[in-house]
């Protein structure tokens, strides 16, 4: 005699979405600092830009925001941030 | 959508086949399938029962979260709701309840994600309190009826198990409260003459509807002074915007849940509902030098500072007056919102099944007295 029992979870529906490949080098690349506009997480980024500039000369950083902490960005500024950048480093603070 | 079938569906979930029901018990809690309490174990039998109190296919999905692409079906959320303890009549207030936290507007990846750690108060109005049994006396937070505890723990599942709102994925709440393992009332509409709070919220009285709410813990406030509308209310005020508020200049949400008592005190000075909530708002704030004093913000006090108000809503129509608990007791209970409207905002539905209208525009409390 067995019992059949039905699973509660269900997992990340992921669709067709996937990761970029990493950039081989950062060398001459434009780098989005992507603020998330948590509390700090303006100077989280401060110190990884400065910690970038002093390994990479030729980096050019730019921070940028999204309008709330607490909801996805929406996808006009998911999209210019995709075209604008190489790369993309976001910080949560608190 | 249909009604299912005496044959059992096929469902899509994952089978799992174990000896016994104490070993169904046992496996779902050592994966960290359940809130740390023995569940029912979710048979197709049982989850199929479910599906005999509403039009919905198990497949059908009541909704997303896009920050962590999941999609939220009724068969999940039946199996969580056998979980839970529901009955099949149970089910379709459940269902509201998810589809509603599943509301942009409520947006449940902050408050299910965040360190502050909020948890969701399901708030229940209309003729399906009397008929499901819903708490809306004495003992209105506390364990030990069925209908509030297991409906209130069957979407703490459904987030837990089909949100990703654990601690090994999204949930970094720091300390969170004990209504995440339930957290379901409903207003006691006998304790006054004021409309009940679904029809401000633009349903009929014999609508059914539930409202979700990012919620802190309640914070009871006692005022025995037995002296006024005005004294009563103050006392509210004072607690609404204590030191370390969250929401205070955010334009955030409050609920208010006024005590019998309190009420009937509040009555004999013929407040109406919108005369509570227009004092409320206008009450419920910190100047800005209290602010600095109390350490809230870092700045040193300046000149002026008495003079300017930090709020804790924007608008009188953000404080949320229930009357609902116990017959004797001068207390009623603050419950404050998760950050402000901008991120997050209390969303009312129609119970599937037991309204007219699954939804309401919000209303414009301003019009309503």
């Amino acid at each position: 005699m067995t019992l059949t029992y039905l699973d509660p979870t269900s997992q990340p529906d992921t669709g067709d979405a996937n990761v970029s490949d990493r950039p081989e080098s950062l060398e001459g690349l434009t780098i989005g600092l992507l603020d998330n506009g948590k509390t700090k997480a303006d100077r989280l980024l401060e110190l990884v830009a400065a910690e970038l500039s002093d390994r990479h000369s030729n980096l050019t950083l730019e921070t940028v925001g999204k309008p709330s902490p607490f909801k996805p960005a929406p996808n006009e500024k998911i999209e210019s941030i995709a075209s604008q950048f190489g790369a993309v480093i976001t910080g949560i603070g608190d | 959508m249909t009604i299912q079938s005496e044959q059992s569906p096929n469902y899509s979930s994952e089978k799992h086949e174990v000896e016994t029901e104490q070993d169904a018990v046992e496996e779902l809690m050592s994966a960290g399938k359940t809130d740390g309490l023995p569940v029912v174990p979710p048979t197709p039998e049982r989850v199929r029962s479910m599906f005999s109190t509403i039009h919905f296919d198990p497949d059908d999905i009541l909704g997303t979260i896009p920050e962590r692409r999941r999609r939220i079906t009724a068969e999940k959320v039946a199996i969580n709701a056998v979980m839970a303890g529901c009955e099949p009549e149970h089910f379709p207030v459940v269902i509201a309840a998810v589809q509603a936290i599943l509301d942009p507007r409520y947006s449940i990846h902050g408050p299910s994600a965040s360190t502050a750690g909020p948890a969701v108060l399901t708030v229940v109005n209309g003729p399906i309190v009397e008929e499901l049994g819903f708490r809306s006396k004495d003992h209105l937070f506390a364990p030990g009826n069925r209908a509030n505890a297991t409906v209130g723990r069957a979407i703490n599942l459904v987030l837990r198990n089909t949100a990703g709102s654990t601690i090994d994925e999204f949930d970094r709440a720091c300390f969170s409260h004990p209504g995440r393992y339930s957290y379901c009332i409903a207003e006691n509409t006998s304790a006054s003459p004021w409309s009940s709070f679904h029809v401000e919220r633009g349903f009929d009285a014999d609508d059914s509807t539930v409202t979700v709410f990012a919620a802190e813990a309640p914070n009871q406030v006692a005022n025995n002074s037995g002296g006024s509308a005005e004294a009563v209310l103050s006392t509210i005020a004072g607690r609404m915007a204590a030191p370390g508020v969250m929401g205070l200049g955010f334009d955030s949400e409050v609920v208010v849940v006024l005590g019998q008592e309190h009420t009937g005190t509040i009555l004999e000075d013929d407040f109406d509902k919108q005369d509570v909530r227009e004092f409320l708002a206008r009450e419920a704030f910190m100047t800005l030098e209290e602010a600095k004093e109390c350490g809230m913000l870092p700045n040193d006090v300046e000149e002026g500072d008495d003079e300017i108000e930090v709020p804790l809503v924007n608008d009188p129509s953000n404080v949320y007056v229930l009357t609902a608990g116990g017959e004797a007791g001068p207390f009623s209970v603050v419950i404050p919102g998760w950050t402000g409207r901008d991120n997050c905002q209390a969303i009312t539905v129609g119970i599937p099944g037991h309204a007219k209208e699954a939804a309401c525009e919000l209303p414009d409390y301003k019009e309503d007295s």
